[in-house]
């Protein structure tokens, strides 16, 4: 590969988005003011353009597609050894920016409009997109970070973004009091995820990626020797280090897992998520549904060798992620906020990804990553257009049949609920498909937690879908609503192309047989397998015995393609049954299941539970602390500070050119030091 | 009569000496330059000004070449008959630190410029009381002998004085010009008390030999030991007042509030900075030639100077109502971190002194920047101000004039050391160098310093409360933009070198290693002491007669 061009490349993502925030927020409140957009739009844009170059780069590599560019020493840990500013290159990273810097171009382009009430940019309309620009440059630092410690800069820096941008109407309490939220449960992972990356440094010595997974691998495999060159120790001492290493990484691999369930919104720490849509809409889509919280899968995936060296871990992330994915489907069964739906559907298939990553198929996660990232910012996107148009109010019940006002909005957004419902060869029904497989595999209750789900996900879909575009044409008074302009309308269409056809990135034609044309692992798991090999390594052996020829063979081995494309077709008729064919239908299954529907509606009270249990509590001692401090260290500074301010008086009588005091002062001190002097030699 | 001309001894420095110590020439030559100036060009402050960072142009450009000379043959020493005992030297620290003390004289020539040169009648006595102080300065840390230094901490101090006092019509500056004054005098007297007492047991002045000879005298106990201790001490206290550490820091927070801004931020940098290197030098002399056991006494005493300096420092600092006592008091903790690290000298010829002088170089280049914001930033808005100094006239800043607030806010947050600026990395480079150290005193000082830190927030922060929390009707400053530009650079370097921060790293490393270093000769049979006193003189002075002659 062309190392300096990639250089170049990076230097540019990493920098270009940087610039454009940088102007946005220093030239945009006095100079820029309405066209404050333009530099993140030129920034975020050429970062996707030199993404975009970079990704065909290292596709064209073919076997060397890994390079790690040292960019310079950064500090000194002591000792003579250095924390590097150093940028890894290879198929995980290029994929994640490809994704990352693309929808946030869109993104960014969307909101030039969004963010504007009848041609009038929004208060804070230069801050907004400083902090969109920030947020790109921390997500490309994240991903092409080629050390823990960058990994960790990243993730905290997107940490911070998402923050400002829930808060970005700070005014409203909610906003503020969900911004709180969001940063205080994400500091509950990061805790065990900083823990982590410390217990890394303590076991290896070191946190570029590079030695840290080629000692956990030799250490995994007892091969002393190799250990001992690559860490240049001796043969005791590696021993030594391999037996901790074994011991030590599956801790390591929980404690990071922890930063992954606060970041990617799993159980149980995934209750930010959903109040986290109090922030605009761009950000929603962006952020929360596209990019940040995806960092999660990226840390797993790339840190595969940690995780994938312990069963028992990645049975746990399977469950979790299975569990994350049925649960939350079914609190969006009852939802009527169409982000909040949204939003759980996000916490679901972010729980797909969870249990991909968990049955060793790492490919198929960063696959579902990928098209989960076009059609969920494609919905939220949609989400935020009805939003515009209906003057701020997003309840379902408050709204419906928009399809003939908002005909655009209403097209696009139909392409991406089909994709997000799996819908037989949309770019969601490839990559669901294949984690389902894959959870077969592994074990068949996750698989069918996975089939049960994706019921799940046609049906409140496309509940929503027919909520608000079908049936009787209502808006709520005093809307004059009307469909948004070209900024917003071509970012929409672009994600709904991706929508359609992102699928088949992953799957591969087949010359084979009649209904088995196409394929699942395609170009896309080729491309990534240098970074899943890990995986592979350890994945369970069933998975390599996935061999079919012929017709019936494949009927057989397909079988669960056509069985989730058949689900998926039935959860969507049932939503049709119930929704516009017989609307009084709900009405009547919740009076017969009164229980499970308020259960559902107030989210299995998880919130309530967690008031209880830890927030008031906390709050308690946080009084009580407030108190101690008040009476307590108060009280101790007050008396620490008897002495300074002894000096403080005396200061001030002396102050009036009593000059005697200092020598006195300075004479005293002399003589003490003297002493000590003469005490000490 | 031929006879007795040849008796004269005469000698005269070759050209290569000269070329070596240009900087300093130039720099004497800008001095007769601006007090000449007046007489063809007339009074005009900038004028004088524009003559000034041209005359400092210069000499940068002579320390620059002298660098390169230096690089390639070796630290030099020369303008002195003797030169195994040359009373100037020219090495990496030195030309560090001439060059440091220029680039910073710009910055408060910029700083001038935008805040007095208006109501300013008397620019051309300002720029050579300026330029002076800063030439006895950067003499300070050019020498190995301790009459050269004395001399050059006079030199230093007395234009310090006069420029405190420049403020020629309020009352609370000619106090505390007064203050400082009688202060540098008597810190002054007892170093050379300390002086007399050393020669007059060593015959020499010279730091090297006198290192090399005092580990026994100083293990032998008895009235010796007393008496060289206390010399070495009386020495130190003259160092000590420069870099105003407790006890001999009474000076500073007086002087600081009664000097105009610019002045205090030229002082709390510079004139700490010369001290500092200055005992970092004599550091590195005793650590390469002195035993063990002197090592460690040293160590002690700096250690205990440093904890004091900078405990005192912060815990008096957190009461102030003016924040230019208060920046005055964070200069004081600021020193006294800076003096932690020239404690640093565990054994000879195990640890260098270089780690400890490179985390120094580090720390004063960043602490340059810090407080040349900070202090920008106060004398911008003081001069806006009718000249308010308290905290509260900072009320509402952040809303009314963010393009100052906002560097304001980097430089307080950098001098606590927290990320992501600059103040963090050298702060840390100092732990990493207390902790490398390993052992039982270097821990302790840094858990003083961590703790330090701490109580040190509570007071930067005040100011970052008055500027972003706290309501003001008042309308936004219009400050020029030369000032505004400076403190946004300084601003903006902060997170530059923490993001960038190997080049400093380097360069400290560099500028702190092959420092000068002559062979020292054994003065005499250390086990008659009393011989010592009397015979060495005659000895040593006797020497450097001999090389006269052949000058």
């Amino acid at each position: 590969m062309n190392e300096s061009l990639l250089t170049n490349l990076s230097i540019l993502i990493l920098l270009l988005p940087a610039a454009g925030a940088l102007c946005a927020g220093a030239l945009g409140p006095r100079h820029l003011k309405g066209n404050s957009h333009w530099p993140v739009v030129f920034g975020v844009g050429g970062a996707a353009i030199a993404s975009y170059i970079l990704l065909f780069q290292v596709a064209g590599a073919g076997e060397e597609s890994s390079v790690l560019i040292e960019l310079y020493q950064w500090f000194t840990a002591g000792g003579g050894s250095w924390f590097n500013v150093e940028l890894l290159i290879d198929p995980l990273t290029a994929v994640m920016l490809a994704v990352v810097t693309g929808i946030s171009t869109l993104v960014v382009i969307y909101s030039k409009e969004y963010m504007r009430h009848h041609d009038q940019p929004e208060r804070g309309y230069e801050r907004f997109f400083a902090f969109l620009g920030l947020f790109v440059f921390s997500m490309c630092i994240l991903v092409l970070g080629g050390n823990f410690l960058l990994l960790y800069l990243g993730w905290e820096a997107v940490g911070l973004c998402s923050y400002l941008l829930i808060g970005f109407y700070y005014q409203k309490p909610s906003a503020a009091a969900a911004a709180k939220k969001a940063f205080l449960v994400n500091r509950i992972g990061d805790f065990g995820f900083g823990l982590g990356i410390l217990l890394i440094y303590i076991t290896f010595g070191c946190l570029d990626y590079a030695t840290v997974f080629e000692a956990a691998r030799l250490g995994m495999d007892h091969n002393v020797e190799a250990l001992a060159t690559l860490m240049s120790i001796d043969a005791i001492q590696a021993s030594e280090l391999a037996m901790t290493i074994s011991s030590r990484l599956p801790i390591i691999a929980l404690l990071l897992l922890c930063g992954a369930v606060g970041k990617s919104a799993q159980l149980p720490l995934y209750v930010w998520l959903p109040d986290a849509m109090e922030g605009p809409s761009p950000v929603s889509a962006l952020i929360h549904a596209a990019t940040m919280v995806t960092a999660g899968i990226y840390m797993m995936v790339r840190c595969g060798v940690i995780f994938a060296s312990s069963d028992a871990v990645m049975m746990f992330i399977a469950i979790l992620g299975a569990a994350t994915a049925i649960f939350a489907a079914t609190i969006a069964l009852v939802q009527t906020d169409m982000k909040r739906i949204l939003a759980y559907s996000t916490i679901s298939q972010l729980g797909y990804m969870f249990l991909g990553v968990g049955c060793f198929a790492a490919g198929s996660a960063v696959f579902h990553l990928m098209t989960h990232a076009f059609f969920k910012a494609l919905l939220f996107l949609g989400a935020g257009s009805v939003m515009h148009a209906m003057g701020g109010i997003i309840d379902v019940r408050r709204f419906g049949g928009l399809k003939r006002i908002l005909p655009v909005t209403y097209l696009t957004m139909l392409i991406g609920s089909a994709a997000l419902a799996g819908f037989p060869l949309l770019a969601g029904f490839w990559s669901k498909d294949e984690i389902v497989h894959a959870a077969f595999n592994q074990h068949v209750l996750l698989g069918v937690v996975g089939l049960v789900t994706a019921v799940l996900t046609a049906f409140y879909t496309f509940r929503m879908m027919f909520l608000a575009f079908w049936g009787e044409e209502r808006v709520p008074e005093g809307v004059s609503a009307h469909e948004s302009g070209k900024w917003i309308l071509v970012p929409l269409g672009i994600l709904a192309i991706g929508a359609i056809f992102s699928g088949y990135f992953g799957v591969h034609v087949h010359g084979g047989g009649f209904l088995g044309f196409l394929e699942p692992h395609g170009a896309l798991h080729h491309f990534l397998e240098p970074v899943t090999a890990p995986f592979a390594a350890h994945a369970h052996e069933a998975h390599a015995a996935e061999i079919g020829h012929g017709f019936f063979a494949a009927i057989a081995h397909h079988w669960l393609m056509y069985l989730s494309a058949l689900l998926s077709i039935l959860g969507i008729l049932v939503a049709y049954v119930w929704y516009v064919q017989r609307p009084w239908l709900p009405q009547v299954v919740r009076a017969t299941f009164p229980k499970a529907h308020f259960v559902l509606l107030h989210k299995y009270f998880v919130d309530e539970f967690y008031d209880t249990v830890f927030v008031s509590p906390l709050r308690r001692l946080g009084r009580f602390c407030y108190q101690a401090d008040v009476f307590l260290i108060d009280g101790i500074v007050w008396f620490i500070t008897v002495i300074p301010r002894m000096f403080g008086q005396s200061w001030r009588t002396l102050q009036t050119g009593a000059l005697q005091g200092y020598g006195l002062g300075m004479a005293a001190g002399l003589a003490l030091i003297i002493v000590l002097v003469m005490m000490t030699t | 009569m031929t006879e007795l001309i040849a008796e004269i001894p005469a000698w005269f420095p070759k050209a290569a000496e000269f070329m070596t110590f240009s900087p300093e020439l130039a720099w004497v030559g800008t001095l007769c330059l601006i007090m000449l100036a007046p007489l063809a060009i007339g009074r005009d402050a900038r004028m004088i000004a524009g003559l000034a960072v041209v005359g400092i142009a210069v000499t940068a450009f002579f320390t620059l070449k002298v660098m390169g000379i230096i690089s390639t043959e070796g630290p030099k020493t020369g303008l002195t008959p003797d030169l195994a005992g040359g009373m100037l030297i020219a090495d990496n620290l030195s030309l560090f630190f001439k060059m440091l003390l220029l680039v910073f004289l710009v910055g408060i020539s910029i700083l001038w410029m935008s805040v007095s040169a208006a109501q300013e009648d008397d620019a051309p006595e300002f720029f050579v009381l300026l330029i002076g102080s800063a030439l006895g300065m950067s003499l300070m840390v050019s020498t190995h002998n301790i009459l050269m230094m004395v001399i050059a901490i006079e030199f230093a101090s007395l234009p310090s004085y006069a420029i405190v006092g420049f403020n020629k019509h309020k009352r609370i500056s000619a106090e505390a010009s007064l203050k400082y004054m009688i202060f540098g005098a008597v810190s002054a007297a007892v170093m050379l008390y300390g002086a007399s007492l050393i020669y007059g047991f060593f015959g020499t002045l010279d730091v090297t030999q006198i290192a090399a000879n005092v580990g026994p005298v100083l293990a032998g106990g008895g009235a010796n030991q007393l008496l060289v201790g206390l010399a070495m001490f009386c020495v130190f206290v003259g160092i000590a007042f420069k870099i105003s550490a407790v006890p001999f820091h009474f000076w500073c927070p007086d002087a600081f509030q009664g000097a105009k801004t610019e002045v205090t931020a030229w002082l709390s940098v510079a004139s700490k900075a010369a001290g500092l290197l200055l005992l970092m030098r004599l550091v590195n002399v005793f650590c390469v030639n002195a035993g063990a056991e002197v090592l460690h006494g040293v160590a002690v005493v700096i250690a205990v100077i440093a904890t004091l300096t900078c405990t005192l420092g912060n815990l008096a600092a957190y009461k102030q109502t003016s924040i230019k006592r208060m920046l005055a008091y964070s200069s004081i903790a600021h020193a006294g971190y800076m003096m932690a690290a020239a404690a640093i000298l565990v054994d000879a010829g195990t640890v260098e002194s270089f780690t400890a002088i490179s985390t120094v170089l580090a720390y004063v280049v960043v602490y340059m920047l810090m407080n040349l914001g900070a202090f920008g930033v106060v004398a911008l808005v003081e001069s806006k101000n009718g000249d308010d100094d308290s905290i509260t006239a900072f009320a509402g800043l952040g809303w009314t004039s963010p393009a100052l607030a906002i560097p304001m806010l980097f430089c307080l947050v950098s001098l606590v050391g927290i990320p992501p600026f600059a103040g963090f990395i050298t702060k840390w480079y100092l732990l990493a160098a207390l902790g490398e150290a390993a052992s039982g005193l270097y821990w302790a000082l840094a858990i003083v310093i961590v703790i330090n830190t701490l109580i040190s927030l509570w007071y930067y922060m005040r100011v970052v409360v008055q500027m972003f929390l706290k309501e003001s009707d008042k309308p936004a400053i219009e400050v020029p933009m030369s000032g505004t530009l400076l403190v946004n650079a300084c601003g903006i370097l902060l997170i530059v070198i923490l993001v960038f921060s190997n080049p400093l790293k380097e360069r400290a490393d560099r500028y702190s290693a092959g420092l000068f270093s002559p062979v020292p000769t054994k003065l005499a049979d250390q086990g008659s002491a009393d011989s010592l006193a009397q015979s060495i003189p005659l000895d040593n002075i006797a020497a450097p007669q001999e090389g006269k002659h052949g000058g």
